[in-house]
């Protein structure tokens, strides 16, 4: 009798490691269900809290100053035309120069084929390349700094 | 231009994950598992039964759920899945070697509390994890000491000369310098990423970046392979090497670096194969251990039979004959499951580490900066590397080199410095956006 349940209790051994796994999975799986549900567009306004900007840091210009902050709110054209949503009055920068743009809460910085470039990090941007926090965006002789962080709420 | 800030509360996962549910049933489950195999072998011992086997696994299971309830209250919103899957290893760990020696028994159940102690420390203390990335020089000199130092004041044990002895217990740097390694290349991939993934200038086609943005990376990458080379750690050069190139890929997206990185690991292992005797050692019983089998073939035989009398559903707990495999309690625990559990108890522990690697994929991807991202796939390389090495190893899939098998094998340095590197990960996955 004893041995019979020493059997059993020794096979439960096993038997609790391979069900713990197929529970696992199970929830695991629908975990990543849930996730591909689109939110509610009001459920995603008030989960927002990241503040996205770019800081001055370095300016020749005597509109731009050490200091000056720009949101991100959405996409952004950096340029010295008065169509572009952040205008640098520099000589240097073209009329459209510039992109920044949100795909799947990543920012973007895309060079709109400008004349001088636009350098990240003092790397030129040849391709779209995603920001992170602290890189340093040169257009013309406009420094920004990309700030990106999550507003702890208390 | 000052504008808006949004201030809204952050809403948590919805559903059974928000609450830590799935958490606390699956280590309940965990539990269960735990216990059975405990009271197995209590039951299953002839003559004196040892009773602090059951207290052992009762603690473990217990303070497994009381780090549970402490993260339920504190509100804290790391990963759900992480902690059943090792408290599972763990237990798993630890029955197996109540199973083949109390002795090691009793000091791994010390080192699994010293383990867990130090994860709840880490997701307290290091919550925020972003500020580490400002001392990366700090890491950098960190690791080289604990490097050095056992070349100079070590002891020799399995071939290797990488553990410094402190009377009552011996520590081996090396397991936490994987840790500070993944934190420097983090941080400095972090800051020069643009650079290194675009380059300044063109070779043949290629562009490649200035040689001041990665010689710092090479110099690290050279000294550390050169260290455990003289302290003859194999295992331990291959982690390093294979989590080098996994973040340098994942900061920069660029085959270059890891077909260049595979191109200098193929040099290496070549070199290696005719400067040193014990690698050449291990390719020949690799390719055919049964001529030695009386000699230096002999553990990977008795590994391989032991794998082979196993099963399907293996010869049941207490029943399997592992003695007969030298270092079973480390690095050779592998054959001991696979004995003992079978081809599911085996595979089973092998779905656990992928499902490890997965989640800690997930945190990579969702991680709010270049930072934390880069640290978590680091970490997740290195677990997923190590695990992965000795299997491959045990099972003469791959030139055995001796490492730890993660949360299992008998080892309080590599335990303390996996649940370092769980709660890193964790911390990450706390600070991640759910939103993504």
């Amino acid at each position: 009798m004893f041995a019979v349940f020493l059997l059993i209790l020794r096979y439960a051994f096993l038997f609790f490691l391979v069900i713990f796994i197929i529970m696992l999975v199970k929830w695991m799986v629908s975990d990543l269900l849930m996730e591909k549900e689109p939110q509610p567009a009001g459920q995603k306004e008030m989960s927002k809290v990241d503040i996205v900007r770019l800081v001055v840091i370095n300016s020749s210009l005597p509109d731009l100053n050490y200091g000056d902050i720009f949101l991100i709110e959405r996409d952004l054209i950096i340029g010295r035309g008065d169509s572009s949503s952040l205008v640098i009055k520099d000589t240097f920068a073209s009329n459209q120069h510039a992109r920044i743009f949100v795909r799947q809460g990543q920012y973007w910085l895309e060079d709109i084929e400008s004349t001088n470039g636009t350098f990240v990090n003092e790397a030129q941007v040849k391709q779209p390349v995603v920001l992170a926090d602290g890189d340093r965006i040169r257009v013309g002789s406009v420094t920004f700094q990309f700030v990106r962080w999550r507003h702890e709420v208390g | 231009m000052s504008g808006v800030f949004y201030a809204a509360p952050h809403s948590n996962i919805k559903g059974p994950a928000g609450s830590r549910t799935v958490e606390r049933n699956l280590l309940f489950l965990a539990a269960l598992y735990l216990l059975a195999g405990i009271m197995t072998l209590y039951l299953g011992e002839p003559g004196v039964r040892v009773v602090i086997t059951v207290a052992a696994g009762l603690t473990v299971a217990a303070v497994f759920l009381l780090i549970h309830f402490y993260w339920k209250v504190v509100g804290f919103r790391g990963d759900h899945y992480l902690l059943p899957v090792t408290a599972v290893l763990i237990s798993t760990g630890l029955v197996f070697l109540f199973r083949l020696d109390p002795y090691y028994g009793v000091r791994q159940f010390i080192w699994i509390l010293l383990g867990l102690g130090t994860l709840v420390f880490t997701s307290r203390v290091l919550l925020d994890i972003r500020f580490l990335g400002d001392y990366k020089y700090i890491y950098a000199l960190l690791g080289l000491i604990a490097l050095i130092l056992p070349i100079f004041f070590g002891k020799v044990q399995g071939g290797a000369k990488s553990w410094l002895d402190f009377g009552y217990f011996q520590l081996q740097p090396s397991e936490f310098v994987k840790i500070l390694l993944v934190l420097f290349l983090a941080s400095y991939l972090a800051e020069n990423r643009n650079v290194l993934a675009v380059g300044t200038r063109s070779l043949g086609g290629i562009s490649l970046p200035g040689l001041s943005e990665w010689a710092p990376l090479v110099v690290m990458w050279g000294i550390s392979l050169l260290l455990l080379v003289f302290q003859r750690d194999l295992g331990a050069a291959l982690i390093y090497f294979g989590t080098f190139l996994a973040i340098v890929y994942a900061a920069t997206a660029r085959i270059f670096y890891v077909l260049f990185g595979l191109g200098l690991f193929i040099a290496g292992a070549s070199a290696s194969y005719y400067l040193f005797d014990h690698v050449r050692a291990r390719v020949l019983i690799w390719l055919n251990p049964w001529p030695y089998i009386d000699n230096i073939g002999y553990q990977i035989t008795q590994s391989l039979f032991a794998i082979g009398s196993g099963g399907a559903l293996g010869v049941g707990l207490g029943q399997g004959y592992p003695g007969y495999i030298p270092l079973v309690h480390s690095d050779f625990i592998f054959p001991a499951i696979c004995e003992e559990l079978g081809l599911l108890g085996g595979a089973g522990i092998i779905i656990l580490f992928m499902i490890l690697i997965f989640r800690g994929v997930k945190i990579a991807l969702r991680a709010r900066d270049e930072f934390s991202a880069l640290v978590a796939i680091g970490l997740t390389s290195l677990l997923g590397l190590q695990a992965f090495i000795i299997i491959a190893g045990v099972t003469k899939l791959l030139p055995l080199t001796g490492v730890t098998l993660p949360y299992i094998s008998y080892g309080g340095s590599s335990l303390v410095a996996n649940f370092i590197l769980l709660g890193l990960l964790l911390n990450i996955s706390h600070e991640a956006d759910d939103s993504l």
